[in-house]
C-alpha cells in the first residue's frame, strides 16, 4: 500500500514537473521579448506591394522620442534600411541616408535626403520612394502634414524629374491601401 | 494790425535761428566709435538726439528706426539701408554688438535727406573700443542670387533666391522694369522671351541689375516678398490678349527649338491637343535594361500619337521635336499659350516590381490642391483686402492651383484612356493616381501624365519598339481623345 502510494506521489510529481517545464521555456521567450522592446513602442512605415501598388504598414519597434526631429530621423532611417517580407519591397537603394531633418513648426518638416535616393528614374519608383518617407512620417505623425524635400542641402524642381518639390507638399493618401486606414 | 503782423514775424525768425542752432549743437553731440579703423555711430545716439522709435521687427529680426513718419529698416549683411521700401546704399555694412547697432558716419549724410531731417556735419569724436579687432565687417561677398523665370498664359513671374534679395529695389522706365540686387551677382546673363508680356531679360556687366524689356500686352507688375528661403518674386501681368514663349535657354544646357511666336490657329470644329514627350536632352527618364531610354520612346510615340490624330481632324502640337531639354513649367505653358484643350505629357513608368506591367495614368494631386487651397484660404482670411505681399503670396498659391479647376475633366479623360489601354494590355485597373506633378501644375487645361507601359518589366521593354504594339499603344490613347473631342470640340456654323 505504500510503496503504491509512493509510485503514485512521484508520477503525480513527475507529471507536475513535467508540465512545469513548457511553461518556464514559455515564459522566458516572453521575457526575451519584452528586453528586446522594452523602453520601444510599435510603430507603422508604409512599403509598397507587389500585389496592388499601395503602401501597406509593415510594424517597427522604436524609442518614443518626445523630441519629433529626433523620432522622425529614427523612422525614416529604419525605412530606408529595412527589409520587409513580401509581396512588401523596399524600394530604396543602397547608401540612401536622411542627412538632417528641420521641424519648422509642428504640422511642417524639411527633409535632406542624400543623393542616392534619387537615384533610379521612372514614376512609380519616384512615387513610392518620395511618399514612402512621407506618408510614413504623417502616418506616425498625423499632425504633420507639410513637407519639403531637399537632397544634399539643394532644393530641387523635382523630386526625380517628374513630383514638384520646389514647395511644400502634402501626404498623398491615395497611396495608402485600405490596410492603414 | 501791420505791428502785430511784424511782431509775428521777428518770433518766427528767432524761432527759426534758435532751431538752426538747437540742430547744430545737437549734432555735434552725437558720439563716433571707432571699429576696426572705421567711424560708426551709435543708433540709439542718433534716436536719443533726433527722436522717432527704434527696435527689431519682430518677424525680420531687422532693426527699424521710424521717424518724421518715415520707416527704416536696417540691414546687419549688408552695406545697405531701406527707407519707405527704397534701398539706399551705405559706405559701410551697420554693426550690431551688445545689442546695440552702430551705423557708418556717413548714414547721416546718406540717408538724413529722405527722412527730413537737416544733415550737418558731424564732430568727430573718438571713443576708443577694446573690442575693435573683434568685430570682422560683413561687407559684400560675391554670393549668387538663384533667378527663375516661369511663363504661363497672361503671367511672368521670376523668383530671385538669395540672401537680402528682399531689399532688391525695382524701377520702372518706358519700355522696361530694372532690377537692381542689394548684394550678390544674378546667375542669368540673358533670356529670350518671345512676344507678349516681355521680350527678354538681360543683365548688367556687373552681373548686379537685370533689366525686363516690356512688350505690348504688358499691363502691370507687382513685386513679392517671401521668406524661408529669402525670395524676391516679380510677376508681370499681361492684357489677357497673349503672353510670351521661352524661346531660349535660361543655363547653357536648356536648349530648345523654335515654336510659333503666335498662338495657334485652331480649325473651326477641331480642338488642339498638346502632347509633351516627356524627358530629353541630358534628362534621359528611366532606362530599361536593353538600354532603351525613356526620352526617345516618348518622343517616337508622341510623334505617332500626333500623326494618328491629325488623321482624324485634330490639330496637335508637340512640345518637343528632337532631342533636347525643355523645363517642365515651359512645357505647360506651350499649351496654355496655344488655348490647347487637352494636355498630355507621355512617359514610360519604372517599378521595383519587375512584375508590375501596364499603363498607368496620373493627374495633379487632389491632397497637394487642398493644401494649397487651405494655405490660400489663410491668407486670404488673415488680410481680406489682397493686398502688398499676401495679395502677392495668393497670386503664386494660385499659380499652382490653375490645373485645380480641371480636375475632375482631367480625371475623366485619364480614367477613360486608363480603361482603353487596360483593355489592350489586359491589366486590372489600378485606378488614376495622383501626385503634385510639375507639368501638370499650371495647365489651364485637362492635362494628363500617361505611363504608357514598364520599362521595368522585361516583356514590356522588348516590345515597346515593336510596329505592331506601337499601334495598338496609339489606337487605345487616340480613341478616348476622340470621345473628348465629340464633347468639346466647338459646332460648325454654316
Amino acid at each position: 500500500m505504500l510503496r503504491q502510494l509512493t509510485i503514485s506521489l512521484l508520477l503525480i510529481c513527475s507529471l507536475i514537473s513535467c508540465n512545469r517545464t513548457p511553461t518556464v521555456e514559455t515564459s522566458q521567450e516572453v521575457s526575451t521579448q519584452d528586453v528586446v522592446t522594452e523602453g520601444k513602442k510599435e510603430f507603422f512605415l508604409l512599403y509598397p506591394s507587389s500585389v496592388d501598388q499601395k503602401f501597406h504598414p509593415y510594424s517597427v519597434f522604436l524609442e518614443e522620442n518626445e523630441n519629433k526631429s529626433l523620432f522622425i530621423k529614427e523612422l525614416i532611417e529604419s525605412l530606408l534600411k529595412e527589409i520587409p517580407e513580401e509581396p512588401l519591397s523596399n524600394p530604396f537603394g543602397e547608401g540612401s541616408e536622411l542627412r538632417a531633418v528641420y521641424l519648422l513648426d509642428d504640422r511642417s518638416v524639411v527633409l535632406d535626403l542624400n543623393s542616392k535616393v534619387v537615384q533610379d528614374g521612372g514614376v512609380e519608383n519616384e512615387m513610392f520612394k518620395l511618399y514612402g518617407i512621407i506618408n510614413s512620417i504623417n502616418y506616425n505623425l498625423p499632425q504633420v502634414e507639410r513637407f519639403k524635400v531637399i537632397i544634399d542641402g539643394q532644393e530641387r524642381e523635382t523630386f526625380i524629374g517628374h513630383i514638384d518639390t520646389s514647395d511644400f507638399i502634402p501626404a498623398e493618401k491615395s497611396m495608402n491601401s485600405d490596410a492603414t486606414k | 494790425m501791420k505791428l502785430e503782423h511784424n511782431k509775428r514775424k521777428y518770433i518766427g525768425f528767432v524761432v527759426l535761428v534758435y532751431f538752426i542752432f538747437f540742430t547744430l549743437s545737437i549734432s555735434s553731440e552725437l558720439k563716433v566709435t571707432t571699429i576696426n579703423g572705421k567711424d560708426y555711430i551709435d543708433l540709439n545716439e542718433i534716436v536719443k538726439t533726433y527722436g522717432g522709435t527704434s527696435g527689431k521687427d519682430e518677424i525680420s529680426k531687422y532693426p527699424f528706426w521710424i521717424i518724421n513718419g518715415h520707416r527704416v529698416v536696417f540691414s546687419t549683411n549688408t552695406p545697405t539701408v531701406s527707407v519707405d521700401s527704397k534701398i539706399v546704399h551705405l559706405k559701410l555694412t551697420p554693426i550690431e554688438r551688445d545689442g546695440n547697432l552702430f551705423l557708418g558716419n556717413e548714414f547721416l549724410k546718406e540717408v538724413f535727406p529722405l527722412l527730413n531731417i537737416k544733415y550737418e556735419k558731424v564732430e568727430k569724436e573718438k571713443v576708443a573700443s577694446n573690442e575693435d579687432n573683434n568685430i570682422e565687417q560683413k561687407e559684400t561677398q560675391g554670393d549668387i542670387v538663384k533667378t527663375k523665370v516661369d511663363i504661363s498664359y497672361d503671367l511672368i513671374r521670376i523668383t530671385f533666391e538669395g540672401t537680402m534679395v528682399t531689399f532688391s529695389e525695382v524701377k520702372k522706365s518706358n519700355n522696361a522694369i530694372i532690377v537692381r540686387l542689394p548684394r550678390g551677382k544674378l546667375e542669368i546673363k540673358e533670356v529670350n522671351l518671345g512676344e507678349g508680356i516681355a521680350t527678354k531679360i538681360s543683365t548688367d556687366s556687373t552681373l548686379k541689375e537685370m533689366t525686363v524689356f516690356l512688350d505690348v500686352n504688358f499691363k502691370s507688375f507687382e513685386t513679392v516678398k517671401l521668406k524661408n528661403p529669402e525670395r524676391f518674386v516679380l510677376l508681370l501681368k499681361g492684357s489677357g490678349q497673349k503672353t510670351s514663349i521661352l524661346k531660349e535657354e535660361s543655363k547653357g544646357e536648356n536648349k530648345q527649338q523654335n515654336f510659333p511666336d503666335r498662338p495657334f490657329e485652331k480649325k473651326r470644329n477641331s480642338i488642339l491637343v498638346v502632347i509633351d514627350p516627356g524627358h530629353g536632352g541630358n534628362d534621359t527618364g528611366a532606362i530599361a535594361k536593353s538600354g532603351i531610354m525613356e526620352k526617345d520612346l516618348t518622343l517616337l510615340y508622341s510623334t505617332k500619337l500626333k500623326e494618328a490624330l491629325e488623321k482624324e481632324g485634330i490639330d496637335v502640337i508637340l512640345t518637343r521635336n528632337s532631342d533636347t531639354f525643355i523645363l517642365l513649367k515651359e512645357r505647360t505653358s506651350i499649351a496654355n499659350f496655344n488655348k490647347a484643350d487637352l494636355f498630355i505629357s507621355i512617359h514610360f513608368n519604372s517599378s521595383p516590381f519587375k512584375n508590375v506591367k501596364g499603363s498607368e495614368s496620373y493627374i495633379m494631386s487632389k491632397d497637394a490642391s487642398d493644401l494649397w487651397s487651405k494655405e490660400l484660404a489663410e491668407k486670404e482670411n488673415a488680410q481680406p483686402s489682397g493686398e502688398g505681399e499676401t495679395k502677392g503670396e495668393i497670386n503664386l498659391i494660385l499659380w499652382n492651383l490653375a490645373q485645380n479647376q480641371y480636375l475632375v475633366e482631367s480625371a475623366s479623360v485619364a480614367g477613360e484612356l486608363q480603361e482603353s489601354l487596360n483593355q489592350f494590355f489586359g491589366t486590372k485597373d489600378r485606378g488614376v493616381r495622383q501626385a503634385p506633378f510639375a507639368v501638370l501644375e499650371g495647365a489651364m487645361m485637362p492635362a494628363i501624365l500617361l505611363e504608357v507601359c514598364f520599362l521595368s518589366n522585361q516583356e514590356e521593354s522588348l516590345l515597346v519598339k515593336d510596329d505592331k504594339f506601337i499601334d495598338n499603344v496609339i489606337s487605345s490613347i487616340k480613341a478616348p481623345i476622340l470621345r473628348f473631342k465629340e464633347r468639346n470640340a466647338p459646332p460648325v456654323n454654316n
